[in-house]
């Protein structure tokens, strides 16, 4: 995740390191005591890199190894202890190591072997330490190492005796590497040790496997290399506590005067002074690549942020580095360095280089261009301007001219003319062009003030003595020219060496034979949940494809859908209106209608949603519509069941309506406490109570003799069956013979029953009917009609 | 009148294939371009930021989340492939059909695919180095047992 947020004009000098905090105040990285309790890697720590290349008298770092196995033994008679100790000197392979080199404490002293990717020495590691009459019991560690594979590492083995009562047994040992471990120099491509910083960036670039080589801008950082060599800014140092690459990177880059660039996202370095094509420091006129004027500005496209008092006011910086004699330890130096008569008693800053810089005169210029750049540079500014063919000339690091006219009285016209170091461009999608510069100042002869200063800073190059008075602990020549040993001992030097397989766990890459997640497809995200992938389940309310088998989502009673299931949808055909209608969980009807028996309402009945259906605690509200305008009034609510359910009686002023039921569950978060209303069901038009023979059949029938006419109103049964209609019809017959004859109606109700309603029936005359219709208000019995 | 104008272009590819090419100017058009077809996808991004500075290095680029621009940047981030953005300057008064044989490479990033987001329509993607500020410790190796076993405790 990232965050973007605004950048401020007044970071710009932080972010450029015009303004970059002192370190720490605190002792020099090379003060190390030389007679400290010997120290133990453990389990996690970061595996040292020696970098480091002794030129010329110069370079080379004092290592003070920790151990990882180790061996006590006394003698029986005089209680001397022998002292064997194996130390991890660095990572990668380093060049052997002269037995001058080696210390216990600040003392010459022992037997020593060197050994590359295996475990150094022969001995057993272990306290075998017994104790002696009339002697004072040595106090050694009992847990000694089980050793291991030491892959890709240069270990060393220390043995010596130390006479009885010896307080020195157990002094840090301290090795002086002349020449670090071999990396692929970039400027002469040659295996071997090195002291430049570029080389070590790559080496720890690439062994962090976080930067692939396609974004290392390999052109800039041979730039940078040749920059660094040309001028002897020099890296000797052990590189062994845990830091953040990147911020390693921008915080070694200032002591090199460099600066770490990202340029077409590739990452380089390139030097913060202006030089000339042979590397050194250039100190003649500086040129320019564009200028910009008034012509190329947007409006408010110019912000200007001078440099605050606290980062400008004069300041003596106190440079710490390692003096490394050829033949001694080395030890930590301070160079002051200020202007003549400035900040004389202070304040100070102070820079500690001692970790990797040996020269002073390294020091000396690193300190110089701080404090140049605290007197000259005086602002930055931010440009914002169309785009213009600068887009494809600039990149960082240019320098350009900004010629802007200012113009506060008719004769008074001035201009804002400096020089520029581009310390950031952004071109934006719009087109226009943000340009982060950096003010260059310059002298009367354009000559870059900085480069200047920095150029003529020279170190006194005063060695001074390292203090030690006497040699006699050495029992090892201070002479070069003797290698330790190369003895050691390959994997697995014991049998309780740990074997690969027993400290690891690694599993076959997914899809690989063995795997246990044969799955190809986890690049993408892995597969679909299993299920068929076509059909969607009924009563589901998202369109598409989705997985077959439904979703199996609990019913949350806060979410249901207050639209009537599609399955409940049926047309009541004798309804005007034809609004469909379910009773879901609606019960009590007992008329019968086209949905079957007990689906009809009728007036008296008690319709009820029970509390097993509708589970939330909540309300329910009835409401009626009216079958023919479709009008919907509120009839009750109930805010709580009533012995199990939510009722309402039915009376005739809800006839011809639909009986509607909506709950909604209690919900404190909504104004009026109760949440969204859900359907819980909806009847047919309610209807009267039957009133038994109110129907009936007018028949009029015709005498097919004698022509005579007759009617008769025939009631018959009606109960909760509907609204009749009549579906057929029979009669006598129409010809003047005597016969049988019926006159009679089919009469079908809304529940699609039938009854047969019969006016006459008789024989001999013959009577036909030649017209019939429903009537209403029948007496039981019928009559004929008036 | 200005006749600038500014094309953009978008591959994904690795140290042996390119898997998609896209630009956004010409639209519902594949065009060629360097000898390869790029085709439309209406995609935006940030500004391109030169800087020395920490952080603030990356490119966004909002891309539509079609299946096919999902899956791609799906799979360069699980496999840590590179994505290159190109921008282009040219006359538009000589030619606005096809990419122009003398326009001008203005700027150009190089990235990983470090962060992708974004909503069910729209993808949210960070192009910029997986050195961030958080994490990538140096010295990049540390001592476990099968390298020193059980080492000596003092």
């Amino acid at each position: 995740m990232s965050l973007n947020i605004s950048d401020p004009l007044s970071l710009l000098a932080y972010q450029s390191g015009l303004a970059d905090p002192p370190l720490v105040e605190a002792a020099a990285q090379a003060a190390d005591d030389l007679t400290a309790q010997q120290r133990a890697y453990r389990i996690g720590d970061p595996v040292p890199i020696v970098f480091c290349r002794r030129v010329s008298g110069n370079g080379g770092v004092m290592v003070a190894p920790g151990a990882t196995e180790a061996r006590y033994q006394n003698d029986g008679t005089t209680n001397a202890l022998t002292v064997s100790t194996m130390v991890v000197l660095s990572e990668g392979e380093l060049p052997q190591i002269d037995l001058a080199d080696c210390f216990i404490g600040p003392c010459r002293q022992g037997t020593w072997n060197q050994t590359y990717d295996r475990r150094a020495g022969t001995w057993t590691p272990g306290n075998f330490v017994t104790t002696v009459a009339d002697k004072d019991p040595w106090a050694c560690p009992y847990y000694c190492g089980t050793s291991g594979r030491y892959e890709d590492m240069t270990t060393m083995s220390c043995v010596n005796t130390f006479v009885d009562g010896s307080e020195r047994w157990e002094h840090q040992l301290h090795v002086f590497v002349r020449q670090g471990i071999k990396i692929t120099r970039i400027i002469d491509s040659t295996l071997g040790p090195s002291n430049n910083v570029i080389d070590l960036a790559l080496y720890l670039m690439g062994k962090s496997g976080r930067i692939p080589s396609t974004l290392i801008d390999t052109t800039q950082m041979l730039a940078a290399a040749n920059f660094t060599e040309t001028n002897g800014l020099h890296f000797n140092g052990v590189f062994q506590e845990s830091l953040n690459l990147d911020e390693w990177l921008e915080q070694i880059s200032n002591d090199y005067l460099l600066r770490l660039v990202e340029l077409n996202g590739k990452f380089g370095f390139k030097p913060r002074l202006p030089v000339n094509a042979n590397h050194t420091i250039k100190t003649t006129a500086i040129g320019w690549s564009f200028t910009f004027t008034e012509d190329h500005l947007l409006p408010d496209g110019f912000e200007i942020q001078y440099i605050p008092l606290a980062d400008r006011i004069p300041v003596t910086l106190q440079m710490m580095w390692r003096q490394q004699p050829e033949s001694d330890i080395g030890f930590p130096r301070t160079t002051k360095i200020s202007y003549s008569g400035e900040a004389t008693a202070g304040p100070f800053e102070q820079y500690d280089l001692s970790g990797y810089c040996t020269s002073e005169t390294h020091a000396v210029k690193v300190g110089a261009y701080r404090l140049a750049r605290r007197k000259f540079i005086t602002h930055t500014l931010r440009l914002k301007v169309r785009p213009a063919n600068y887009n494809s000339l600039l990149t960082q690091g240019d320098i350009v001219r900004v010629r802007l006219r200012r113009e506060t009285a008719l004769a008074a016209l001035d201009y804002h003319d400096f020089l520029y170091e581009i310390e950031r461009i952004e071109k934006t999608a719009s087109g226009a062009c943000i340009f982060d510069l950096t003010h260059f100042p310059i002298d009367a002869q354009g000559r870059s003030l900085v480069a200047l200063q920095v150029a003529a800073a020279t170190a006194p190059g005063v060695v001074i003595a390292s203090g030690r008075s006497d040699y006699s602990c050495d029992d090892n020549s201070s002479t070069p020219g003797t290698a330790v040993g190369g003895g050691g001992i390959n994997f697995p030097a014991f049998d309780d060496t740990p074997s690969l397989a027993e400290t690891e766990v690694e599993f076959p890459a997914p899809g690989t034979p063995g795997a246990a997640v044969g799955d190809t497809t986890w690049p993408e995200s892995g597969s679909s949940p299993i299920g068929p992938d076509v059909s969607q389940p009924a009563r589901e309310p998202s369109g598409g494809q989705t997985p077959i088998g439904g979703w199996d989502n609990p019913t949350d009673p806060l979410e249901t859908s207050s639209d009537l299931p599609t399955e409940c949808k049926k047309p009541d055909e004798t309804l005007p209106l034809n609004i469909p209608y379910c009773l879901e969980k609606i019960t009590g009807p007992s008329g019968a209608g086209p949905g079957g028996p007990n689906t009809v309402p009728l007036v008296g009945d008690t319709l009820s949603v029970s509390d097993t259906d509708f589970v939330c605690a909540g309300q329910v509200c009835w409401s009626k519509i009216n079958k023919n305008t479709g009008v919907e009034t509120d009839i009750s609510c109930q805010d709580e069941p009533i012995a199990g359910s939510w009722d309402l009686s039915i009376t005739t002023s809800e006839v011809d309506h639909y009986i509607v039921a909506t709950g909604r569950c209690k919900d404190p978060s909504t104004p009026n406490g109760w949440g969204p209303p859900q359907s819980l069901g909806q009847t047919v038009a309610v209807l009267p109570l039957p009133v038994y023979t109110t129907w009936g059949v007018k028949f009029q029938y015709r005498n097919s003799c004698t022509g005579a006419e007759a009617c008769r109103i025939q009631a018959f049964v009606v109960n909760a069956k509907g609204v009749p209609t009549i579906i057929s019809t029979t009669s006598g017959n129409q010809t003047c013979t005597f016969g049988s004859f019926t006159v009679s109606a089919t009469v079908r109700f809304s529940d699609n029953s039938t009854q047969v309603v019969t006016a006459i029936s008789g024989f001999g005359e013959h009577q036909y009917l030649y017209n019939y219709e429903m009537v209403y208000n029948v007496p039981d019995g019928g009559y004929p009609c008036p | 009148m200005s006749n600038r104008a500014q094309s953009q272009y978008l591959r994904i590819f690795d140290a042996t294939t390119t898997y998609a090419r896209w630009q956004t100017y010409y639209v519902n058009q594949t065009v060629t371009l360097g000898g390869a077809s790029w085709s439309y996808m209406p995609f935006s991004a940030s500004g391109i930021i030169e800087s020395g500075a920490s952080g603030g290095k990356s490119v966004s680029i909002t891309v539509p989340a079609t299946n096919s621009v999902v899956q791609a940047f799906t799979l360069a981030l699980s496999y840590g492939r590179f994505c290159e953005l190109k921008i282009y300057e040219f006359d538009s008064r000589l030619d606005n059909t096809a990419p122009q044989a003398g326009q001008d490479l203005i700027a150009s990033y190089t990235a990983e695919v470090v962060d992708v987001s974004g909503s069910f329509t729209r993808l949210d993607v960070e192009l910029g180095s997986s050195l961030s500020p958080v994490g990538a410790q140096v010295p990049p190796r540390k001592f476990t047992t099968y390298q020193i076993g059980s080492p000596l405790r003092i």
